[in-house]
């Protein structure tokens, strides 16, 4: 299996966020998770992506248990992510955001770069086009000497796409990129997932436009309050019970 | 939790093993035969610490003479050592320690005028003597009975070396640079007004703080008031530096000083930049008298370095209080106190002490001058 | 004798910019002021002491010392006050610094003794007057130097990958750390190039003063500290321009009013730029 949580559990206090959740990704696909607000879909990708660490469970990525790693070896490991709330590095170019990503990919050391080194001239010059590629497709390359910070709202999140691409991973987890998008840039944001899909990058989505979710989600998984109350193609998960419960409320008799 | 536990451990290490170190091992040793205890003040760690030291390693030297020639009435003496780190709050504070403390019959120290001032009232109130080798500030031996300075105030040495500068030397205009603290004011102020009653002009005065390394702003401000000579209210060390500093800005001109500039330090630590500066003394460690040949080779084998005026004048403080309590035939604080406060012609390394009634030493000075980076007589010349 | 203060100032401004960037370089990455910088001033003098006294009578040499003292100290600084110490309250860590400082500034005078001691002059000779200043070559060496090293500093923070990690960290750890940067790595390195740079300003500036003694880094980093908040403690530039301000208004302070009151402008200035701009002149809120 390339991607697997098996039971993993997340408290805060005494609320359960995330309870015994199992899902497994396979490679390839894009698998989507949706739920109410405050479900625990976010807690979820914290826990993946190490910024919080699981109570409980195991998370196992390409057979390797990566439950307690640091985030940086986790990022190593071909995990990459954007956030719901954009967390770019404002202060920085939007080209250096992009070789941010590029960190792991590079591995020039201080000496190469005293001395100018053939080898860091070459990785120098491949880290620029990668970034240039990136900030290319995703339509930034006119604004690479702007600060993040000042990109309009849209953009940025286009930004954390290309920043998190820049690490080449093997999977990518997108926290609800069509958040805030016009019905043009989400049609946008459609194509561009498609080819990242065809690039061969697995990719784990949460995100509120079931119109976007269904278009493109090979898998779905539904939490609610913590648990996952089913999984499937998106007719299955359309014709579920407990799913339509879980987002229009139980029917009152 | 435990690491807020580990940083507090931590911290008490570092700061444990620092402020212990010195006066631990003298307690230690002190315990065999119940001897009699004297304190010594002084700054063993922060910026006056080598004069501290310099004032342990006469004490303790002092103590060892005395104690290899049978001790004081028959007992053995022995010295706590307290850092006062040149702060008056820290000098007070040991007083306070040591004046409760009914082992300790007598206190010597501290170094700076200030720090003696702050911890006066102390010994005063608890009646101890509060023996000063350096405090030189006209208001320190005054202010209570239980206060002597050996040192000789500056009420005494700057109208000499105000005589020196005008008449002996020839200097006319003289700029002044001194530390701002109750020393340096003090010695600029009788040099100032000593040096305008002969009829000479002051062109310029500045002053710097403790802890300054740099003098070049001063030094340019006071080059420009156009003065014979400088006269620098500054112990050795900052006197090497502004010494230094006056060369590299291409001003070269005699320099006058009080004798706190007396120091092979200050040869050591200006070079050529020193040249050319003409002081006084009351101990002048190449003088060939015995007693005073003496004592300089026995402080060079024992500690590798060459006693200055503070050091002598520490040893001589040490000295004086062993007769005043041989004079008393007591070790009792308030007995002692008269013995010392009738101390008369007593033979000091730094020149022979008799205390007036307010309790200063009258010192004889005599004139010296560096030249090629050496201490001259200048009479002799 | 403007002139003449000026050079003054821009010499003395070169060491306080040297430890300005210590200062901001170790604020930005971890928002502590490193109390330490003072003492690692110190302790770079005396290596370099060491090396010209008992090795050879080069400055580089002694400079090199320097470099890799102050480099070692800010290390063991880091794994001491801040890793061991990571999760507790920042305030352990802030006063972890002063400990070092205090324990260095023990350990010197234990080593080598209170006296102060005496680092021989390099490049001494006049080299040139300029409307009846003199300068010497050493205060052009040094001035050279220290811009040589603001400006090598400037570029690894600004255009290696070494820097841009810093600078990420500086901004945001824990993206910065999902992005694949080692951010404790990161951290020792900025204390290590801290470290660095203070240790070898101590080196430049004990040559300039001629002395080498446990406390004479005390004032200088406190007022070093000044310079930094003046300029900006998140912004290297900003630190530089605060340390060459701070020496100028300084020694034009001694000019116009007193030397009595030299330390008194440097500080009303601290406080100043604490009450009503924190972020000095050149910070931004959160970059280095």
């Amino acid at each position: 299996m390339f991607f697997q949580m098996r039971k993993v559990r997340k408290t805060f206090g005494g609320l359960v966020a995330v309870n015994d959740v199992d899902l497994d990704v396979q490679q390839g696909t894009i698998h989507a998770v949706i739920g109410p607000n405050g479900a625990g879909k976010t807690t979820l990708f914290n826990c993946i992506t190490g910024l919080r660490r699981a109570d409980a469970g195991e998370i196992l990525f390409e057979g390797e248990n990566i439950t307690d790693l640091p985030t940086h070896r986790i990022a190593a490991k071909g995990i990459g992510r954007t956030f719901q709330n954009i967390r770019l590095f404002p202060y920085l170019s939007v080209l250096d955001n992009v070789k941010v990503g590029t960190h792991l990919l590079n591995p020039t050391t201080l000496w190469d770069t005293a001395l100018k080194s053939s080898r860091f001239r070459k990785l120098e010059k491949e880290v620029e086009d990668l970034c240039m590629e990136l900030l290319h497709q995703t339509g930034l390359s006119e604004k690479k000497d702007q600060y993040a910070r000042n990109l309009p709202y849209g953009e940025q999140r286009k930004l954390e796409i290309a920043r998190a691409l820049a690490s080449k991973p093997k999977l990518l987890l997108l926290d609800e990129p069509a958040a805030g998008m016009n019905p043009a840039e989400t049609a946008e944001l459609d194509d561009f997932i498609r080819s990242l899909k065809a690039k061969g990058i697995t990719i784990l989505l949460i995100e509120h436009d079931m119109k976007l979710v269904m278009s493109i989600a090979d898998t779905i998984s539904v939490i609610d309050y913590g648990v996952k109350i089913a999984e499937g193609s998106a007719s299955e998960i359309q014709s579920n019970e407990r799913v339509i419960e879980a987002y229009l409320g139980k029917r009152r008799n | 939790m435990s690491k807020v536990l580990r940083a507090i451990l931590l911290l008490a290490v570092v700061l444990g093993v620092v402020s212990n170190g010195y006066a631990a091992g003298k307690q230690e040793k002190a315990k065999t035969d119940e001897p009699v205890y004297i304190a010594l003040t002084a700054p063993i760690t922060g910026d006056y610490a080598e004069y501290g030291n310099n004032f342990k390693r006469s004490v303790e030297m002092a103590i060892d003479k005395i104690n290899a020639s049978g001790g004081v009435l028959g007992r053995k003496l022995a010295v706590l050592v307290g850092d006062s780190k040149g702060d008056p709050k820290e000098s007070a504070t040991l007083a306070q320690k040591w004046t409760s403390d009914p082992k300790i019959v007598a206190q010597i120290g501290d170094f700076t005028s200030t720090c003696c001032l702050a911890a006066q009232p102390i010994y005063d109130q608890a009646g101890m003597v509060q023996l000063s080798p350096t405090a030189s500030h006209t208001k320190f031996a005054q202010g209570s009975k239980w206060s002597f300075s050996i040192v000789g105030t500056q009420a005494g040495e700057q109208p000499f070396i105000a005589d020196y500068a005008y008449n002996k030397l020839g200097f006319r205009k003289i700029a002044v640079i001194h530390i701002n603290n109750d020393w340096g004011v003090d010695t600029a102020r009788y040099f100032t007004d000593n040096f305008k009653k002969l009829g000479g002009t002051i062109t310029a005065i500045e002053n710097y703080f403790d802890g300054e390394k740099d003098f070049t702003a001063i030094l340019t401000k006071l080059r420009a008031s156009n003065p014979d000579a400088l006269f620098m209210a500054a112990m050795y060390n900052d006197g090497a530096s502004i010494s230094n500093q006056r060369a590299k800005l291409g001003w070269n001109l005699p320099v006058v000083g009080p004798s706190s500039l007396y120091s092979e330090q200050l040869l050591k630590l200006g070079g050529d930049s020193v040249n050319n500066l003409y002081t006084v003394v009351s101990f002048f460690a190449d003088d060939p008298k015995p007693e005073i040949r003496a004592y300089v080779t026995e402080f060079e084998k024992r500690y590798g370095l060459k006693p200055n005026f503070h050091a002598a004048l520490a040893y001589d403080a040490m000295m004086l209080l062993a007769d005043a309590m041989k004079r008393a035939g007591s070790f009792d604080r308030d007995k002692i106190r008269e013995a010392l406060q009738a101390t008369k012609d007593f033979p000091g390394l730094a020149g022979s002490i008799t205390f007036t009634e307010k309790g200063d030493a009258i010192k004889q000075y005599t004139r010296v001058m560096v030249k090629n980076n050496k201490f001259e007589l200048f009479d002799k010349r | 004798m403007i002139v003449q203060q000026l050079i003054n100032g821009i010499t003395q401004g070169s060491i306080f910019a040297l430890l300005a960037i210590s200062f901001a370089v170790i604020y930005g990455v971890l928002r502590l002021v490193n109390f330490a910088t003072g003492a690692t001033y110190m302790m770079g003098a005396f290596a370099g002491w060491l090396t010209v006294r008992y090795i050879s009578q080069n400055i580089f040499l002694a400079m090199l010392a320097g470099l890799c003292t102050g480099w070692s100290i800010g290390f063991l600084i880091e794994k001491v006050a801040i890793k061991s110490l990571r999760g507790v309250a920042r305030i352990a860590s802030l006063i972890c610094t002063i400990g070092f400082s205090i324990f260095m500034i023990e350990i010197a005078t234990v080593i080598f003794g209170a006296e102060t001691k005496a680092m021989p002059s390099f490049f001494n000779e006049k080299a040139f007057t300029l409307g009846g200043a003199t300068v010497v070559w050493y205060q052009l060496f040094l001035i050279g130097t220290a811009v040589t090293i603001l400006l090598l500093l400037q570029i690894l923070i600004f255009k290696t990958k070494a820097g841009l990690a810093i600078r990420t960290v500086s901004l945001d750890f824990k993206t910065a750390g999902l992005m694949g940067i080692n951010v404790d790595r990161t951290i020792s390195l900025a204390f290590s190039l801290g470290g660095a740079t203070a240790g070898i300003a101590g080196v430049l500036g004990s040559v300039y003063y001629n002395i080498v003694n446990p406390t004479m880094g005390n004032l200088q980093g406190l007022k070093s500290f000044s310079a930094a908040v003046f300029g900006g403690l998140t912004s290297i530039p900003g630190a530089i321009l605060g340390g060459y301000l701070l020496a100028i208004v300084e020694n034009f302070g001694v000019q116009i009013v007193s030397g009595g009151y030299r330390d008194i402008i440097g500080f009303v200035i601290l406080v100043g730029f604490l009450l009503f701009r924190p972020r000095g002149l050149l910070g931004k809120k959160t970059s280095l």
